[in-house]
């Protein structure tokens, strides 16, 4: 009977935090260079973002 | 001293003399020594090193463990002896007379007179169905069931608690063969191992005797106490995961006959009894159900036992989490919350529940990518908010109150719609004051104790305000000077070994993407603090964050970075060098290369034979058979790292039309990919960079220069790969068909 947050540790936490703003970079970095491409690929115009 | 002896092959004659002492010596007192270290040189060593005395080791341990051993403390020490030997005597297990034998002697010890040879003895039932489930189902039949039942139901709780912990142990074990079903299932295969599923064939034993120790509390328990009543909530939830629907209609009586009971414990059971079967049954069985007991949930937050609170807070937490379509926006969730924001002011326990509650019902109710502009909890929002700040202001962080608070506040404004967007500006407000209070207060902290929760307090603080910078994006904008203003000051008063400074970072980091270019203004201050960070290698995390701290400013400035490059570049060769700093920052620092040739596109030239040599180097490093998981996942990270880099710089020199100072690097470029394809740990992350690259080296040379790589199988096989597996994401398959568009346009030139 405990909540995930009672048990959770200042460790788990902050690896938490790491975790999300490292997937955050990667994804910044993917749009780019995926807005690079989808600018050769179309016109400026239909540039999708992933 | 066994251990590290036996296996380098001296003091040989060690087990030798420890039988002799079991079999000749009058002396109870030396058994006991002797049989406690049989046991912990068996748990110690390798099985393969004393397996030819094996029989005589066992004999021996069994010998003392027998029904005819007179004295009930060698016969407890022979128990203990056995379960450290477990694993030790596996070959033996596996013969069905030694196993009888072995089962026998153990099962009678349950019936000793002696209260603690009982409790060894179902300690070693609970180790014996861990090891050898396989085993035991002429045994559950014959003994084991009989038993354990009736151990659960012994007036000395320690028993009780072994013989829960059988089936809880049973219910881990048999979940575990769930899970490896349906994986067997998925890849068309047979399972290795089937269950007997002897939870599901119990069931109706030891479900009653579980929720009659559910109401066996001890009223004055505290947070790192273990009783048979908590034992047997954690069993009864086991039990619902393992056999799903059948726990249902025998528990829902007992729920219903006690919830109003008069006596707190029956109250308190009958929740917890609710609370614990809500994972496992169909949600459609449990759909009515908890519709029907929401209202009374919510009612029972104000019931005078705080034991009955704290476990209707657990109960709303997990209706949230794992219910979210029963509660009904319309119906439920005015009282809901009501409730729930109540229990913040109640104790620390059931603050931290109820963040709980709130963070799942946020986390479902949320948008995510791109926020709504209203959703089911704006009406509440600003209120679960202040409330949530109110409950901030306590001063201790018992547990983990203070914390959950602020990561609900967090969550809350991670999952916010727009029209929560007023709440969040004033909430950015408070947030840095408080912020700036805890940068005042900090001369006047005594004592480590006193400094941790100060740095933990902070650390808070620049959480939520990541996600504040993060949820409002350009919206934050007015609000940058201040944030930063105060961050450089927390940066100067920082420890070099706080957390504090990694998390600040983290909102620096937000900060950039939310100004881009405007970053500039702020850089010449920060730089200083950035720069210590990453030479601080003794704290590779910090430093970790500042390489990927240098790709967030670059992406944000482009070609103003331009400046201050050369610095970056000397330091992340430098740190790429070190032997102190930890191999895991390394693969980071590989990806930033790339995020620096993006921002300054052609101006990269002056790196790329340094990095290309680096790239080329860090190429060459592979797992060899049979090495650890850490290295494999190493290599892994290092070649998504060595494909990110690649991509910015391609890109960044076609951008800069300097792509054909790649030329010279082409086939090592291919014979990267075509390594890393033809070994078999690749992620979807490396296929979809691969695929990407091939694309962009396509893209920057469309005039044939390498039409002899493009038609090489393995260039055919990746771009298949991306257009055949279907498992594949949707932003991999979206490469694909652009790098075939791009290998096909630079593979038909017209000469």
């Amino acid at each position: 009977k405990t909540s995930p947050l009672l048990v959770k540790d200042k460790v788990a936490t902050q690896e938490e935090r790491r975790l999300r703003a490292l997937e955050d970079q990667k994804k910044r970095r993917r749009d780019l260079t995926m807005h690079a491409r989808n600018l050769a690929l179309y016109k400026p115009t239909e540039v999708f973002s992933d | 001293i066994s251990a590290i002896e036996l296996p380098v092959g001296q003091w040989t004659d060690l087990m030798k003399h420890l039988l002799e002492n079991i079999t000749t010596t009058d002396k109870d007192s030396l058994k006991i020594s002797t049989l406690i270290t049989i046991g912990f040189v068996c748990e110690a060593i390798p099985s393969d090193i004393l397996a030819a005395q094996s029989g005589a080791i066992l004999t021996a341990v069994v010998s003392g463990a027998r029904k005819e051993e007179p004295n009930q403390e060698v016969r407890k020490a022979a128990i203990n002896a056995l379960y450290n030997a477990l694993e030790f005597i596996r070959e033996n297990f596996e013969r069905e007379g030694e196993r009888n034998y072995i089962m026998q002697v153990v099962c009678e010890a349950t019936q000793s007179s002696d209260v603690n040879v009982q409790v060894s003895a179902f300690e070693c039932l609970v180790r014996i169905m861990q090891i050898y489930y396989d085993k035991m189902r002429f045994y559950m039949e014959k003994a084991l069931f009989g038993l354990t039942v009736l151990g659960m139901k012994h007036e000395d709780e320690r028993v009780a608690l072994q013989a829960v912990e059988f089936w809880s142990t049973v219910c881990d074990e048999e979940l575990e063969l769930m899970t490896e079903a349906v994986e067997a299932q998925e890849s068309g295969e047979q399972p290795d191992r089937l269950s007997h599923n002897f939870a599901k064939a119990a069931l109706p034993e030891i479900l009653p005797v579980l929720l009659w120790l559910l109401t066996k509390q001890d009223e004055d328990a505290d947070e790192d106490d273990w009783n048979v009543s908590m034992a047997a909530g954690t069993c009864l939830s086991l039990l619902a995961q393992c056999v799903e629907d059948a726990v249902v209609a025998p528990v829902i009586p007992f729920v219903e006959n006690h919830i109003r009971h008069n006596d707190w414990r029956f109250r308190e059971a009958a929740v917890m009894a609710f609370g614990s079967i809500l994972e496992g049954p169909e949600h459609k069985l449990l759909a009515n159900l908890v519709n029907q007991a929401l209202p009374v949930l919510i009612e029972m937050m104000r019931d005078p036992s705080p034991q009955v609170k704290d476990t209707t807070a657990w109960t709303l937490g997990r209706v949230s989490e794992l219910l979210i379509e029963c509660i009904k926006p319309d119906v439920h969730l005015n009282p809901l919350i009501t409730a729930l924001v109540f229990g913040l002011k109640d104790s620390p326990r059931i603050v931290s529940n109820c963040c709980w509650a709130l963070m799942s019902l946020s986390d479902q109710y949320g948008g995510k990518e791109t926020p709504a502009s209203t959703y089911p909890l704006s009406p509440y929002f600003e209120g679960i908010v202040t409330a949530l700040l109110e409950t901030t202001e306590r001063p201790t962080n018992e547990s983990n109150a203070r914390t959950s608070s602020y990561e609900c506040i967090s969550i809350l404004v991670q999952g916010a719609a727009l029209d929560s967007y007023p709440t969040i500006q004033k909430l950015t407000i408070t947030i840095i004051d408080r912020l700036d209070s805890t940068i005042q207060a900090q001369n006047q902290i005594i004592g480590t104790d006193e400094r941790m929760a100060h740095s933990e307090l902070q650390s808070n603080l620049c959480s939520v305000l990541t996600s504040i910078i993060r949820k409002l994006r350009s919206e934050v904008v007015p609000f940058a000077d201040r944030i930063m203003t105060t961050l450089l000051s927390l940066f100067s008063t920082a420890t070099k070994h706080s957390t504090t400074l990694e998390d600040g970072f983290l909102a620096v980091g937000a900060i950039t993407t939310a100004v881009e270019g405007d970053f500039v203004r702020y850089l010449e201050a920060f730089a200083p603090f950035l720069y210590a960070a990453l030479s601080n290698h003794e704290e590779y995390q910090l430093c970790s964050i500042a390489v990927g701290l240098i790709g967030d400013i670059c992406r944000a400035l482009q070609e103003q970075s331009l400046p201050y490059c050369d610095t970056f570049m000397n330091v992340l060769l430098q740190n790429l060098q070190s032997p102190v700093l930890n191999r895991n920052v390394k693969p980071a620092i590989l990806s930033c290369f790339g995020d620096i040739a993006l921002a300054i596109s052609g101006r990269f030239e002056v790196y790329l034979e340094v990095v290309m040599m680096v790239l080329a180097q860090a190429s060459t490093m592979r797992a060899s058979e049979g090495t650890s998981y850490d290295m494999i996942d190493y290599v892994i990270a290092l070649r998504e790292g060595i494909l990110e880099a690649y991509v910015g710089i391609v890109q960044g020199l076609k951008t800069g039309e300097k792509a054909e100072l790649l030329l010279r690097y082409i086939e090592q470029i291919f014979n990267f990919l075509n390594m890393t394809w033809n070994d078999h740990e690749k992620t979807e992350m490396i296929i979809r960079s691969m695929i990407g690259l091939i694309g962009d080296l396509a893209e920057a040379f469309q005039s044939g220069q390498l039409q002899q790589w493009f038609q090489s199988e393995f260039v055919s096989q990746v771009l298949k790969e991306g257009r055949n597996n279907r498992s594949l994401p949707n932003g991999t398959r979206e490469v694909s068909r652009w790098a075939r568009e791009m290998v096909k346009r630079a593979s038909h030139i017209k000469h």
